[in-house]
């Protein structure tokens, strides 16, 4: 049997074992997939909890039908993209500012001159848009195929859709990040 | 292939996610066409480029912080019954019982505001027996004067 059905069972008896180590095994690639779509570490630790709480309260019916990494991977980007939605209405409705952007990120190196650090930040702020501009299908099938590995067809089962969608996606999210990122290529 | 076809194949081809044989057409037509050799370097450095974004800090307190999230949740929704239902249903029979009692009151009660006040009320107050007089323009007598309306 495999050892995510195994554990999920486990996790279905009620076994909090089981339960953590689905967490700590798949804890990283949920939180770096929620930090892509919401460029906030706090609101992405956030959601990645409300992912592994939604895994649990789905315990008691689980039927070992999808891979468990599938399934956590679809609740993710459908909470995420309901975070991002929502930060959108409230922003709409109290003139919130834009929230603020994880702008303390580390820098990949120690000893640079000022000026490549901001020429640094500044395309990683690029980047980030560029991403965030895509059509929602388009951002999800970057997401999973640039940063969490997916292949066509996991991308495929995660997305609900077929593999020549996927393809299609990530060609015309690939054009337009070309497009919109000409300036730093 | 034609230009066109070749570049709709070059995300996949660049993915690893091209047949063999379609691999081969790919890298033949490559090999003798610049447009496309440009396209295909294009492709390279975008998807290149967009990995310099930071990953995720490390989390070594997730799982605590979930559980205790999780354990709070729990507690939440066993409370809610109360809050819900309770408290709400408690403020509202408190204020119909007092709003029962006031207007019984006002009906029943000693002070009627449309009549002024006699002197007698005030003794019958005070549970005096009888009352002699405050000596003329003394502060008793100027006080009581003010309280008894004529």
């Amino acid at each position: 049997m495999n050892n995510n059905v195994e554990l999920m069972l486990r996790v279905k008896e009620g076994d909090e074992t089981a339960f953590r180590q689905i967490v700590e095994t798949y804890r990283d690639s949920i939180l770096g997939l929620c930090l892509r779509y919401l460029n906030n570490q706090e609101d992405a630790e956030e959601v990645a909890q409300d992912v592994f709480i939604r895994l649990y309260g789905a315990a008691a019916s689980y039927e070992p039908r999808a891979k468990l990494s599938t399934y956590l991977y679809r609740i993710a980007v459908n909470l995420s993209l309901n975070r991002i939605r929502d930060r959108k209405w409230k922003r709409l409705v109290s003139w919130e500012t834009h929230r603020k952007v994880e702008d303390k990120d580390p820098i990949i190196a120690d000893i640079q001159k000022p000026d490549s650090l901001l020429e640094q930040k500044e395309q990683q702020m690029m980047v980030r848009k560029a991403i965030d501009s895509l059509p929602p299908n388009q951002r999800t099938a970057v997401i999973l195929k640039r940063f969490q590995d997916l292949s066509y067809e996991e991308i495929a089962e995660v997305m609900d859709c077929s593999i020549s969608a996927v393809e299609s996606r990530l060609h015309r999210a690939k054009l337009n990040l070309r497009k919109k990122l000409k300036s730093f290529i | 292939m034609n230009c066109r076809d070749v570049q709709r194949k070059l995300s996949p081809y660049l993915d690893g996610e091209c047949e063999t044989e379609q691999c081969t057409i790919l890298e033949t037509h490559l090999k003798g066409c610049k447009t496309c050799q440009k396209a295909m370097q294009t492709l390279t450095d975008t998807w290149e480029l967009i990995t310099i974004l930071p990953g995720s800090k490390p989390a070594p307190y997730f799982y605590t912080r979930l559980k205790a999230r999780m354990t709070s949740e729990e507690h939440k929704e066993k409370t809610t019954w109360v809050d819900r239902i309770l408290i709400p249903t408690s403020a509202i029979a408190a204020i119909a019982i007092g709003i029962l009692v006031g207007s019984i009151v006002g009906r029943n009660g000693e002070w009627q505001p449309d009549r002024p006040l006699v002197e007698d009320d005030i003794v019958d107050a005070l549970y005096l027996d009888h009352f002699d007089d405050f000596p003329s323009a003394s502060l008793g007598d100027a006080l009581f004067t003010l309280a008894v309306q004529e």
